[in-house]
């Protein structure tokens, strides 16, 4: 027998096998009664007892948002009710606050990018996008990153992902390749991903967090957002973060193949098969750019929600969409983890639990306001590689705000870096779906893709300061004022 | 050929595992048996996916089925290719073998087959794991031998 082979036996102790098997309900035990315990003892000097409260309710939400014991809509929905139930605040106020507008704003974008994958123009786009490659391995790299990222200008870039990830497994094929067989495949399942994390922080509609970090801020300050403010403060960030990205990914790891020729061909098979966009397509296709020229004209005023409300109206009464079709590709615990992060943010205020918060958050790092948007940013940056980038957005954000009004930060600027720093994990299959389906071609391994992602975050973090020191004033927008 | 010497061979699509496999080859040589190459496409990571992507990415039934058929469908095709490949070595060094490709939990489809095969003996590699790792986390090549009614033997790859 080889010396490389022992029979191994089962020795874990019998605690730890319990231990495994019921360290869930002995959490979920734990947790009720730390917030047992807390509810008992009095509200620090400074901060009245429905603050408190709300205080012990942020970081009950927190805790179930960063460990995803539950999913993130249930945890809304707890946010929405734990205010009544603790007497933070009425039933009727926090119900409200569910009726927000960006709930709604929200619900037109999906409701939009659902008829745009259903009608099949956004996997028309794509392959259009992917055209013309020729036998150019970089230019084929490049046209993955730039399809992505385009199209996550206008639909999430979860579902951009999930929409790529079949014609990369198909190119991949095409090219014969096998998992850990060369460099190449692994180049095109991170091009597709980075893409779509690039392109996922262009627009408002890019994913549900953008939104969210502006619904937080009116809410907390009464300041907006438009539509055009966002896409042009994001645009350098954009364009900066992608150069890196392809930069890293064709400099970094080997193009170890001469021709992808055959994959060319495959792609313009897939389009001629595409045939002519059908009536639906052009409907969705002319309803999309009128929305978004009323995003443009109207953003304040009747408003963006009302806009894209409308605009959904209209793809029924064009009977570009079905309702059948539309639950099944639109997710609505959406509004449910929105709301609640909505209705979150507005109990930490009101309450003055998020003013409070911010106090202690300035004593801790000192006061120094750069120093402050620096560790905001990383922070941010560095949780979205383990939770969720709309968690990260809906725990930093009112938070932030509260610590930034009162050193003189702009909570615009504040904003926008938490929402773009969340959105730009890109190390983890955990950090965004994106990643995870990249992860589950199996052409990579965590270890591949550590130190490119490292540099990443760093040309993340140094394109997000130099946009907010040199573009961001330019649109009106000056992190320190 | 005894059927008391099928060597049960298990591989999984998400590594390589030359050693394992050279090492099987060899114990079916030795046993002079028949090799039977168990491949799992294990429905654990398509599911996280599919997961994830509702729970933290908001997107809709469809688009999950869509790809979570797109990666078993992928998963498939390369267990396929894996276990002829196995099957043509064994082949060529005049060893009976066949390729049993199984979707769903590796422990349990594992256990099922080696007592279909009536097994003698079941080989499984496994990248190198920590003690502590082992301790906290266990693993499935470890639910394997407790449960195996024949001697499983584990490659270190």
């Amino acid at each position: 027998m080889a010396d490389t082979t022992r029979i191994l036996i089962d020795t874990r102790p019998l605690p730890v096998i319990l231990l495994s098997k019921s360290y869930r309900y002995l959490v979920f035990a734990l947790l009720i009664a730390v917030v047992s315990y807390l509810f008992t003892l009095s509200p620090p000097e400074g901060l009245s007892p429905q603050g408190y409260r709300a205080l012990i309710v942020f970081g009950l939400c927190v805790f179930l948002w960063v460990t995803q014991m539950l999913p993130l809509a249930i945890t809304g929905l707890l946010a929405i009710v734990a205010p009544p139930v603790f007497g933070v605040l009425p039933a009727k106020d926090t119900f409200a606050l569910f009726g927000h507008e960006t709930v709604f704003f929200i619900l037109g974008v999906f409701i939009m990018a659902a008829a745009m994958m259903k009608s099949g123009l956004s996997t028309r786009v794509a392959l259009k996008l992917l055209r013309g490659a020729g036998s150019s391995p970089k230019k084929l790299l490049f046209q993955i990153m730039v399809a992505a990222t385009l199209l996550s200008f206008v639909m999430s870039e979860h579902a951009v992902a999930a929409m790529l990830f079949p014609i990369a497994l198909e190119i991949s094929r095409a090219l014969e390749f096998v998992p850990y067989g060369g460099s190449y495949g692994r180049l095109l399942f991170l091009s597709m991903a980075w893409g779509c994390i690039v392109g996922g922080i262009g627009t408002l509609l890019g994913s549900g967090r953008a939104p969210l970090s502006v619904g937080i801020l009116y809410q907390m300050t009464g300041e907006q957002i438009g539509f055009v403010q966002w896409s042009l403060a994001t645009l350098p960030v954009v364009i900066m973060t992608f150069t890196a990205a392809y930069f890293m990914i064709t400099r970094y790891f080997s193009v170890d193949v001469q021709s992808v020729a055959e994959a060319d061909r495959i792609l313009s098979e897939k389009n001629r098969l595409q045939g002519k966009p059908s009536a639906s397509e052009w409907f969705i296709t002319v309803i999309f750019f009128l929305t978004v020229v009323a995003w443009m004209k109207f953003g304040t005023k009747p408003g963006l929600a009302v806009i894209s409300i409308l605009s959904v109206v209209a793809l029924f009464v064009f009977k570009a969409v079905r309702w059948k079709d539309l639950e099944e590709y639109v997710n609505w615990g959406v509004f449910l983890m929105y709301g609640g992060a909505l209705c979150l943010s507005s109990v930490m205020d009101k309450t003055g639990a998020g003013p409070y918060l911010a106090t202690q958050v300035i004593q801790g790092v000192g006061g120094n306001p750069l120093m402050v948007v620096i560790i905001f940013t990383l922070v941010a940056l560095v949780l979205t590689e383990a939770i969720s980038n709309s968690a990260v957005v809906a725990i930093m954000t009112p938070v932030a705000i509260s610590v930034c009004i009162p050193l003189g930060i702009d909570p615009k600027g504040i904003t926008l870096l938490i929402a773009l720093a969340s959105g730009l994990g890109n190390a983890l299959p955990m950090s965004t779906p994106a990643m995870a389906i990249a992860f589950s071609a199996g052409y990579f391994k965590l270890k591949d893709t550590l130190v490119p992602a490292l540099l990443m975050s760093f040309f993340s973090v140094l394109a997000l300061l130099l946009a907010g020191k040199f573009w961001w004033p330019v649109l009106g927008i000056h992190i320190l004022k | 050929m005894n059927n008391d010497r099928n060597i049960l061979l298990v591989i999984s699509t998400t590594r390589e595992s030359p050693r394992t496999i050279a090492y099987a080859l060899r114990r079916a040589q030795e046993l002079k048996g028949k090799l039977v190459a168990l491949c799992v496409i294990d429905t654990a990571l398509p599911n996280s996916i599919v997961d994830q992507l509702s729970d933290s990415g908001f997107v809709g039934d469809k688009p999950g089925e869509e790809i979570y058929d797109e990666i078993m469908e992928e998963y498939q095709h390369r267990g396929e290719k894996k276990l002829a490949e196995i099957v043509e070595a064994a082949r060529r060094n005049t060893i009976p073998a066949k390729g049993v490709l199984k979707k769903g939990d590796l422990v349990e489809e594992c256990l099922k087959v080696a007592r279909e095969e009536k097994a003698a003996v079941v080989i499984v590699g496994r990248k190198k794991m920590s003690k502590l790792s082992q301790f906290i986390f266990g693993s499935p090549i470890r639910k394997i031998e407790k449960n195996s009614q024949c001697p499983v033997e584990v490659i270190e790859e």
